[in-house]
């Protein structure tokens, strides 16, 4: 029973779904504005990177491209290079491998290559220190993690990382996230590239001007690379950690022909402003990572999962609903109960999806 | 009276004499050696002391922990619901063995009414929250089947007067693949042994046997015989629903996570004017068993139907249960016994007490002489009263329906349930239901639609991308808050609800408008297009001015107070903080979360500490102070004894806890909830009463249904509907005759699902290479990949060669093992040897022929290993221009003309993808299933083909030795013999020099002394002696054989001679008798 979806909407998470429920989806583009009828780079490099990790997996395309169909195959991970599209940022893929990965026959170990900072993506610190210490925290240990063994963000993609993340065994255990308490503190890493190394610092300044009102303990890493790039480029991710071991991730990076002072402080401030923004929330991960507990309180097992979340972005609520669409798992969604903080407490009866595409012996 | 003490006799003679007389005797010897007594036998031990020795004890308490952990099993968290499903009674046995009237006996037991034929399942209320659903399954293959998979009891009923038959034990065997429900023994017939003794041997016999298949202790009812009235003795029923009702259920996998209904009735609901073949509309009613019943929205969803194939369920309804528990929920009820009146029964299919349902009517028969149907008579049974219920009607249908409004029974049920509104309105973007065309394309207007709606909106997300970095600009954003308020004006009622569950999952709203009502004054940044999950600050945001945001940080306090402070003494507190924080369970994430960046975690001024103010300490003092009391008054409550005790906790006990804990959590949750959230979060649960209308069922199934074999509508789990290849480890059964061969047909089951597939077997050699098997092997397990529907990992298959087919006496199970792995594709290989022989040899390269056929082969092989037969190796290196094939390839040794090479190779088993339901619900009963494959043996059979021969396989004598061929002896070149450690050096000396050596003796003469002369004669002569006796004996021996054998001979002629004659004398007989019989007749 395939499932048709239109419009150029959640493009991963539908897919990902798919390959969750092992159901036929059929991608159809045919209505979308006419630039973007074909597959996007990106997409491309995404399925090939499906193609990779799974057996057995058939794409289809028309003659026009518009009609994509994708038959999930069986995840089985392993060991391989992928050279991703430079299109979008490394971290697009890379949260797509992170809740395929545990999924997967072998533990994965997969080194991409492209673009580390991107202005569509979070950067790939962000990765390594949010989204890894998530799936550290649903119990995959410290096998999972993330090595950026090169920083690139210009077309080229020389970017390098290497992700490696083990398998898991059973469902996951009911997810309970709730009250996140006050964020104790901030760290952070500054990038640039084809800029003086200074800038970075004038980065972390502008950063650390603002924050020092609310919290002491800040600390910004910068990180320089010479040269080896197209275009100069910015980047500024903070981590906030809160007293309870939650992890909120914002960033914002910029790359383009002329900079100058202003571009710099909008930099900054958008990245200081949005984890001021995730502060106030009463959410225990950041908005970017709503998606993953969406889909992770969806797979658990067949027990009642509660998390406290931010408001919740467009792109959540489409994955809400394709969840429903796709596994039947209705999510139960009421206000928080302090006001001043913001938050929506999300609570649903998981699927209870297990790794069955490991081997039993 | 008097006691009299006689002393004990001893033995004097006997076997007990002559022991302890010889244990006396050892005894007396080992003092006399001055040894201990050691332990005989016969003598008593030594009293054991209390205390062991260190290595007994510690041997003691590990058996025990053996013991434990062999039976210790993880708690398996109970999705069943409990006891509101009826639990499933399968009365299972042959055919004649008496099964429909245990089934009658017990449902006149329960519930006072009298059954007659058994036709489908019959649902009962047994005790106040217990019901029971009664199943009559005979020996048909896939009745069994379906049978052993809902089975929560196993009544097996056997013939004492027969014995064991062979679909007891298949049964007994299919149930253990699929989850081995709790069995009860029945024996019947045992009137029909006379003699007591015989049938107490008998019933021992089966005892013991039944006890051997199942467990020890299973459960064995001796039902003696029959009333007049042709029941069993009122006595025995009572006991064995007594032991029904103590029976404790199991919990089984594959039903814990899966539900499904026994179905009890079914109705064609396909329009009138429909004539076409295919496509049948049925509605399917029955209890949900198993765990909750969960789908996909859009409500089109795939169930299984055994014996049918995958359907789309149109359209599920929960219906009043027909047969309700008779105490309530809150168990107000504590009476023992159940009155009449609670003692229901639901039995649509079959006739019970006058009511029968058809496919379209429900027929009332009512006996004459029992009913008066005037004057105002207490009414008795369900029939009466509904033939009462009718004289009462005023107005006939017709008019009912001009009048009222005409109230559908599928439309009102689903007002009952929840999506009605959404389904008709549906503005979707997501279709679950490809092949519906028709819907599709009413979709995709929808979505033209909906696009045209939010063009704005998608404007919106794209300009949001664009002016991301100037914060968006002002008249963007005056644009979309305007929006927003258009929209908040909209929902004014209740513009800000508590549950935004309804919002969320209501499709004629975009996402975005959903994100727009509830936000103020952020917009999203990230548009779903891109994937992208994040919110801008705008311009309109004072963020940095609410007040509220210092409190979210963990200083924020200090900060507040201690304004004119310096900085770095609310930094001192913080550091404080931060070590408080870190004995906390996540403590160690704290650290790991950073742990890529360097170890600079405290703060920078650290040094600083000594500016602490003093006050700040007098306040770090009062705190601990605080701290110590809360600990004390907790000590004292004994909150801390509690705490060590969950520590001092097993693992499984632990477990327990928790998963109790859960489900308390889960059952709160929706507690709270209205019942149209509860069934969108959790679904349907076990039993409820159901009906759930499938369409496109072939007409074949309304045609040839079957009622008395069980019909089961499964859920098909999220997953399992994808198909790959499956491997399972597969045992063949031991009772099974002959041995299962590679790529012929098999019939599987496996969850719901019963399929023909083509396996391939293999064994895992130890490099990991699957090595193809042409059969399956003995008395051991193998690999047998085949194409499948995805199953969970370790759910039981069983396989049939045949599930319809003649009766046969030979056991029908040919093979049982569980799934071990899932794969897109499986690597098994087959060995293969490609022989060539030598064009032209060289000194250690040589032209082979005769491998390949072209260059281009050869040129896919280049540098492949090969070898001779006598074991020397090689490569491949060049294709020769002719012969084609040919190649060139180098040895490490020269190789001779007549030396075969080869090449070892490895070739992939092209696994099929062949996956047909067995659709015998599509074929009249007891008869042979279509559309399946047949073997390759079958095939030879029903076209007459002879098994081909292939003349080179073979036996022949051979009448021609290949030529002698002799070789040069192996020539050791002195010099390399010197080098040559002495292990290595041939000790053989050569029979050449040994010639050499013996004739350099015979030239050389020995002088011997007189002495020694004398000496030689003497054993020469004792050596003649010698030889002479043995030459005369030898003739002796010769002699006495002769002698025998001739005897031997004679005697044997002379019994021959007896024999025959007896022989000739009894065939003389025999013809004249049966000449007079010829005679006679």
């Amino acid at each position: 029973m395939a499932i048709r979806v239109y419009r150029r909407v959640n493009f991963r998470y539908r897919l990902l779904l798919a390959i969750f429920t092992g159901k036929q989806i059929v991608f159809d583009f045919s209505e979308e504005a006419h630039h973007s009828k074909l597959l996007k780079p990106n997409e491309i490099s995404l399925l090939r990177l499906l193609d990779r990790i799974t057996s057995g997996t058939q794409l289809q395309l028309d003659e026009a491209q518009r009609l994509i169909t994708v038959q999930p195959g069986v995840l089985i991970g392993g060991n391989f290079t992928h050279h991703c599209s430079t299109c979008r940022g490394l971290t697009y893929y890379l949260e797509f491998l992170a809740l395929l990965a545990p999924y997967c026959k072998r533990p994965l170990e997969v080194t991409l290559t492209g673009v580390t900072a991107h202005p569509l993506d979070t950067t790939v610190d962000t990765f390594q220190n949010v989204t890894i210490s998530l799936l550290r925290k649903l119990g995959l240990g410290k096998d999972c993690s993330l090595k950026i063994k090169k920083r690139d963000s210009s077309s080229n993609g020389l970017g390098e990382v290497l992700f490696t993340c083990p398998i898991m065994l059973k469902a996951l255990e009911p997810i309970e996230w709730k009250e996140r308490q006050e964020i104790k503190r901030i760290r952070g890493v500054a990038y640039c590239s084809r800029i003086p190394p200074h800038i970075a610092n004038q980065l972390i300044d502008n950063s650390r001007n603002i924050l020092c009102e609310y919290l002491a303990d800040i600390f910004i890493y910068s990180d320089w690379n010479p040269g080896g790039t197209d275009l100069p480029s910015v980047s500024l991710s903070l981590f906030a950690e809160t007293s309870n071991g939650f992890v909120l991730g914002t960033d914002c990076s910029w790359k383009g022909k002329d900079w100058n002072e202003e571009i710099l402080s909008s930099v900054s401030q958008e990245a200081t402003q949005a984890i001021l923004l995730q502060a106030i929330e009463n959410s225990v991960v950041d908005t970017n990572h709503q998606l993953f507990i969406c889909l992770w309180m969806a797979l658990s097992s067949a027990d009642l999962s509660t998390v406290e979340l931010g408001r919740l972005t467009p792109c959540t609520i489409q994955l809400l609903r394709d969840i429903q669409d796709f596994m039947g798992v209705a999510f139960q969604i009421e206000r928080g109960s302090k006001n001043n903080f913001p938050s929506v407490l999300c609570s649903c009866i998981g699927m209870e999806y297990r790794n069955e595409n490991r081997r039993r012996y | 009276m008097e006691a009299t003490s006689v002393p004990h006799h001893k033995p004097k003679t006997g076997k007990k004499a002559a022991l302890k007389k010889a244990s006396a005797k050892a005894e007396r010897k080992l003092r006399s050696l001055g040894l201990e007594q050691v332990s005989h036998p016969n003598v008593p031990k030594k009293e054991k002391k209390a205390v062991s020795g260190p290595l007994g004890m510690q041997r003691k308490i590990k058996a025990s922990a053996e013991k434990e952990m062999l039976r210790a099993h993880l708690a398996v968290p109970d999705r069943t619901g409990g006891h509101e499903a009826p639990r499933v009674v399968v009365v299972m046995g042959p055919k004649g063995v008496g099964k429909s009237t245990i089934i009658r006996c017990l449902v006149k037991h329960y519930t006072k009414k009298k059954v007659g034929e058994i036709v489908g399942p019959i649902t009962v209320a047994s005790g106040g929250k217990k019901r029971l659903s009664f199943l009559e399954v005979d020996g048909e293959l896939p009745s069994m089947i379906d049978a052993a998979k809902i089975a929560d009891l196993v009544l097996l009923v056997i013939d004492v007067s027969f014995g064991f038959e062979m679909e007891t034990f298949e049964f007994l065997n299919i149930c253990s693949v699929h989850g081995m429900p709790r069995v009860i023994g029945v024996l019947t017939h045992l009137d029909k042994i006379r003699e007591g003794k015989k049938m107490k041997k008998m019933k021992k016999h089966m005892k013991n046997r039944f006890t051997n298949e199942i467990t020890q202790g299973a459960k064995l009812f001796c039902f003696s015989g029959l009333t007049v009235g042709g029941e069993y003795l009122k006595r025995e029923v009572q006991n064995l629903a007594r032991f029904i009702s103590v029976t404790k259920f199991k919990i089984i996998t594959w039903r814990n996570e899966h539900g499904y209904i026994l179905v009890d009735r079914l109705e064609d609901k396909t329009e009138e004017s429909k004539d076409d073949n295919f496509g049948r509309t049925v509605a399917f009613f029955g209890y949900l068993h198993g765990t909750y019943l969960r789908f996909p929205r859009g409500s089109n969803f795939k169930m299984h139907l055994p014996g049918v194939g995958d359907v789309t369920v149109d359209d599920v309804a929960q219906l009043p249960d027909p047969c309700p528990l008779p105490y309530k929920e809150d168990g107000s009820s504590r009476r023992r016994k159940l009155s009449d009146k609670e003692r229901a029964i639901h039995a649509p299919m079959g006739e019970i007490s006058g009511i029968s349902y058809d496919q379209d009517a429900i027929y009332i028969n009512l006996p004459n002489q029992t009913v008066r149907l005037t004057g105002n008579i207490q009414p008795e049974s369900e029939g009466e009263v509904m033939i009462r219920d009718l004289q009462q009607i005023k107005s006939s249908i017709d008019e009912k329906l001009q009048s009222g409004k005409l109230e559908i029974l599928r439309q009102s049920l689903v007002n009952e349930n929840s999506h009605s509104e959404d389904l008709s309105n549906s503005t979707e973007f997501l279709e679950d239901d490809a092949s519906d065309i028709d819907s599709q394309e009413g979709c995709k207007e929808n979505s033209l639609k909906e696009i045209s709606d939010n063009g704005s909106e998608d404007q919106l997300e794209n300009d949001a991308e664009r002016t991301r970095f100037g914060l968006g600009s002002k008249n963007e954003n005056e644009r979309i808050i305007g929006k927003w308020k258009v929209a908040k004006d909209d929902l004014q009622v209740d513009s800000r609800p508590r549950n935004l569950t309804k919002w969320i999952y209501d499709k004629r709203l975009h996402p975005d408008e959903v994100c727009l009502k509830d936000l103020s004054s952020f917009i999203p940044s990230g548009s779903m297009e891109t994937d992208c999950s994040r919110f801008v600050v705008t311009s309109q945001c004072n963020l940095l001015k609410d007040p509220n945001l210092k409190k979210r940080f963990s200083n924020s306090e200090l900060v507040e107070e201690n304004e004119d402070h310096s900085y770095e003494s609310s930094q001192d507190d913080f550091t404080d903080e931060v070590s408080e924080y870190s004995s906390n369970d996540d403590s160690d994430v704290n650290k790991e979360t950073f742990s890529d960046l360097s170890s600079e975690d405290s703060s920078p001024d650290e040094d600083n500490e000594d500016a602490a103010s003093a006050d700040s300490q007098e306040e770090r003092i009062m705190k601990k102070t605080e701290k110590k009391m809360q600990f004390d008054a907790a000590y004292d409550a004994g909150a801390l004894d509690k705490m060590s005790s969950e520590e001092d906790m097993s693992f499984d006990e632990a477990w327990k806890l928790r998963l109790a804990e859960r489900e308390s959590k889960r059952k709160q949750k929706l507690a709270n909830l209205d019942e149209e959230s509860r069934q969108m979060m959790e679904g349907f649960p076990p039993g409820t009463y159901l009906r759930l209308q499938v369409k496109d069922i072939p007409e074949d199934f309304m045609r040839y249904f079957n009622p008395f074999s069980p019909l089961i509508l499964g859920a098909v789990k999220i997953g399992e509907e994808q198909f790959c290849h499956i491997r399972a480890r597969l045992k063949r059964h031991r009772w099974k005759k002959g041995l299962l061969k590679c790529s012929d047909p098999l019939i599987f089951s496996v969850g719901w699902r019963r399929f023909q597939s083509i396996p391939v077997y293999s064994s895992e050699d130890q490099n990991g290479r699957n090595r193809y098997l042409k059969y399956t092997p003995e008395h051991l397990h193998c690999d047998a990949t085949f194409f499948g529907p995805r199953m969970a990992l370790g759910t039981g298959v069983i396989c049939f060669q045949r599930l319809d087919g003649p009766n046969t006496s030979n056991f029908r199970v040919a093979a049982s093992g569980y799934i071990s792995e899932v794969n897109g594709d499986f690597n098994i290989v087959k060995k293969l040897k490609l022989v060539g022989e030598p064009l032209k040899v060289f000194k250690n390269s040589a032209f082979i022929r005769g491998m390949f056929h072209s260059d281009l082969e050869v040129s896919k092989y280049l540098g492949a290993k090969i070898r001779t037969v006598s074991g020397i190796r090689g490569a491949i290196k060049k294709p020769l221009k002719s012969p084609p094939g040919a190649f060139r390839a180098t040895f490490e040794d020269k190789i001779l003309m007549s030396d075969i090479v080869f090449l070892r190779a490895w070739v992939k088993v092209f696994l099929e993808s062949y996956c047909v339901d067995v659709q015998d619900r599509l074929c009249p009963p007891s008869s042979e299933i279509r559309h399946l494959m047949k073997t390759l043996r079958e095939l030879r059979v029903v076209q007459q083909i002879p098994i081909p021969r292939n003349e080179d396989s073979e036996y022949r004598t051979i009448d021609e030795r290949p030529e002698q061929r002799y070789f040069r002896p192996l020539y050791m070149p002195p010099s390399l013999q010197a080098t040559l450690p002495f292990s290595s050096k041939p000790k053989l000396i050569p029979a050449k020099e040994k010639q050499r050596l013996s004739s350099l003796e015979k030239e050389m003469s020995a002088v011997m002394d007189p002495k020694e002369r004398k000496e030689q004669k003497m054993f020469q002569m004792l050596n003649t002696i010698r030889n002479e006796r043995n030459k005369k004996r030898k003739m002796a021996n010769k002699a006495r054989l002769e002698v025998k054998r001739k005897e031997m001979e004679r005697e044997e002629a002379e019994r021959q001679q007896r024999i025959d004659e007896r022989r000739k004398r009894r065939y003389t007989l025999r013809g004249a008798a049966k000449k007079r019989q010829k005679i006679i007749d």
